[in-house]
């Protein structure tokens, strides 16, 4: 106490006043520092173990908990932790999306029971769900841009695994964000023109390696946009149709996922249950890719939803337990001989 | 004990009168197909806005069972062959069913959003409602899409006498477009709604019509590199109009449905608004008022001959007409001897 005194007696307040603000300095400095280094640390456990364990799960509820849960976490370390943000965002947008998609069969069920209030509630309700979805996933294309630089210009050098994976995931955020955004009355007003980079962008990866995935987009993209194909593309059916022949020798067929959003946009019921018929029986002869487990399973999770809407579009009810890829309208089948002859 | 059985009755008789208004209240309502065109399909914007549509369908007692359709032309066939009972169309496409209120979509007819706003507002009314059929079909619902701007590769066009000569892309169902190619001495270019953007950002044709929602995602800024702009003022307003076979709808389904619509012009012109001011600054072009004279007498022509044609609604146009001297009394064409 009487030393404080003597300091204080001793150094002019000025100069006091100095000392205190360059240690306040040093103390804030150096605690950034430190969450830099902290952050950085994270994104190296991140790459080393959280991402080969998150693609390796087969609980896509799991990785939407943890995208959610986690994302408070990174996303507080600011842009040393953007890499990780891409694919934190579509784990956290596609928990949102799926809340999104429950308000739906809600939704449907309502109008199957001729009830207005409670069908403009679920639509209400989903359209939250769904803007909450685009603005988690505009996070992650944000995130690709700081890190990497907008695609649509010249390619960023992509080197390894991991800065291609976070590329993917980045662009797949963008797309997704705008159409989230375009489902929800453009409320989030997230730019349509992430649609053409997204486009241009995936050109920067060998979709061989990416199990079709690019090429699938790509392909996509140019069948819903109304405009005319690109030098080199003369059938994009065709392209996706290659795409998801890739990803179906792989053990990893996203590509399948798109075709069955396509149908599904395009009201082909039938090619739809076609396509969602097939992932089943495709999924009992090739075995997912153990490592890729998680997006195998994110794939049969959102055909499931869409089938989930065939079945309460028709029904009123969900895709019935272990029932995926049957339909409420498929043939019966009987062994049943006629009892008469057999007497 | 008389009093009891009395009140006892009474009771049965109101509950009973209960029991008959809710059944009368959860009547089931008819089932009826909408043909529903969106170019982009079932994750589209016009979809989306529809299912809302759908759920008020059900207050007016219709269910609505959608059906997608990525090509206007083929929803329009098959509403015509009567497989749906209701459709969506662009106003340029709805023309030929409804005259009057396909001729709100008639070239530089609407300046303004707040012109737009007036004009649906008053079609919506239920004095107007005599001008919203036209033999079995019905206008439901008028929906702003956004205005058609005048996209130029080059920014020094700003009058029609430089238009002469220039090449612009020609879709075959809009006869105003024709017909101003003709006036201003245009080349025309045939093409498709999926060919004339990319028409002008390959620099293959000199202009184009597109609303500012298209710029974005089908690029236009490669068409405006290097030297382009975009003329300020609306070639067109664009509409989504709702139509039915008025015979399978119920009475009153199609006022109350117009009045949904205009309920939620706020919303729309906001979206289209947001596109609008996403389009960088340096690529709007503000023409001289002397020079806009040029453009607006060339429009106003354009609509009397389109009229004289039997395209364009003689007495939608003289509504238009009135609506725009009244928000600007001084213009010329308010005291023309041919006026609309």
């Amino acid at each position: 106490m009487i030393t404080n005194k003597l300091i204080v007696n001793v150094i002019p307040s000025r100069l006091l006043g100095m000392i205190t603000l360059m240690g306040t300095l040093l103390v804030l400095g150096g605690c950034t520092h430190i969450y830099n280094l902290t952050g950085s640390a994270i994104v190296k456990y991140g790459k080393d173990q959280m991402i080969p364990y998150f693609l390796s799960t087969e609980d896509p509820y799991v990785a939407c908990a943890m995208g959610e849960s986690l994302s408070p976490v990174l996303l507080s370390f600011g842009e040393v932790t953007d890499q990780m943000t891409t694919v934190i965002a579509l784990a956290s947008g596609m928990c949102a999306d799926l809340q999104s998609r429950e308000s739906e069969l809600r939704y449907l069920r309502a109008l199957r029971k001729n009830d207005p209030i409670e069908a403009e509630d679920a639509r209400i309700q989903q359209k939250r769900y769904t803007a909450l979805a685009a603005k988690r996933m505009v996070e992650g294309y944000n995130a690709l841009v700081r890190v990497y630089g907008e695609p649509g210009g010249k390619c960023p050098k992509l080197k390894g695994f991991d800065n291609q994976l976070f590329w993917m995931i980045g662009l797949m955020d963008g797309m997704q964000a705008v159409l989230a955004d375009v489902s929800s009355d453009s409320k989030s007003n997230i730019p349509m023109g992430i649609i053409p980079k997204v486009l241009e962008g995936v050109k920067c990866l060998d979709s061989e390696e990416w199990w079709g995935l690019p090429e699938g987009i790509s392909s996509l993209v140019l069948i819903l946009l109304p405009t005319e194909l690109p030098p080199g593309v003369t059938d994009p059916y065709k392209d996706l149709a290659h795409s998801i022949q890739v990803g179906k020798n792989k053990g990893v067929r996203i590509g399948q996922m798109l075709e069955a959003a396509l149908y599904e946009n395009q009201g082909k019921t039938e090619e739809l249950k076609a396509v969602i018929r097939d992932h089943v029986q495709t999924k009992e002869k090739v075995p997912g890719d153990p490592a890729l487990r998680f997006l195998d399973e994110m794939a049969t999770m959102q055909i499931r939803l869409i089938s989930d809407r065939l079945w309460t579009e028709a029904t009123g009810k969900r895709t019935p337990y272990g029932k995926l890829g049957t339909f409420w309208d498929d043939p019966k089948t009987s062994s049943a001989l006629d009892i008469d002859d057999l007497i | 004990m008389n009093n009891i059985v009395k009140r006892f009755t009474r009771g049965i008789v109101a509950s009973a009168a209960i029991g008959l208004a809710s059944t009368s209240f959860a009547e089931a309502p008819v089932e009826r197909t909408m043909c529903l065109w969106d170019p982009i399909g079932a994750s589209g914007p016009i979809y989306q806005a529809l299912k809302d549509y759908q759920v008020s369908a059900l207050k007016w007692g219709v269910k609505l069972n959608l059906k997608v359709y990525t090509a206007d032309v083929v929803a329009a066939e098959d509403f015509k062959a009567g497989i749906c009972d209701m459709v969506n169309l662009p106003g340029i496409l709805a023309r030929s069913y409804v005259p009057f209120a396909g001729t709100i979509d008639a070239i530089g007819a609407i300046p303004t959003y707040d012109h737009l706003k007036v004009i649906l507002e008053t079609l919506a009314s239920p004095k107007a409602a005599k001008y919203m059929s036209s033999g079995e079909y019905e206008v439901v619902s008028v929906v702003p899409l956004g205005a058609a701007y005048a996209f130029m590769a080059d920014r020094s066009t700003t009058t029609i006498a430089d238009l002469a000569g220039k090449k612009i892309p020609v879709l075959d169902n809009a006869p105003e477009i024709q017909m101003f190619v003709a006036q201003a001495g245009m080349t025309p270019v045939s093409a498709t709604l999926a060919t004339m953007f990319s028409k002008f950002n390959n620099h293959a044709v000199d202009l184009t019509a597109a609303p500012a929602i298209a710029f974005e995602p089908l690029e236009l800024h490669k068409g405006l590199e290097p030297n382009g702009g975009i003329i300020e003022f609306p070639l067109i307003q664009i509409t989504l109009q709702l139509l039915s076979r008025k015979s399978r709808l119920p009475e009153g389904f199609g006022q109350s449905s117009r009045e949904y619509a205009v309920s939620h012009f706020d919303d729309a012109v906001k979206v289209i608004k947001q596109s609008e001011t996403s389009i960088p600054k340096k690529y709007w072009i503000t023409v001289p008022e002397d020079k806009k004279i040029g453009w607006t007498e060339l429009f106003r022509l354009n609509r009397i001959a389109l009229r004289d044609k039997g395209i364009y609604d003689g007495k939608a146009l003289t509504v238009f007409r009135k609506i725009r001297c009244s928000k600007e009394p001084d213009l010329a064409e308010c005291t023309a001897a041919d006026k609309e």
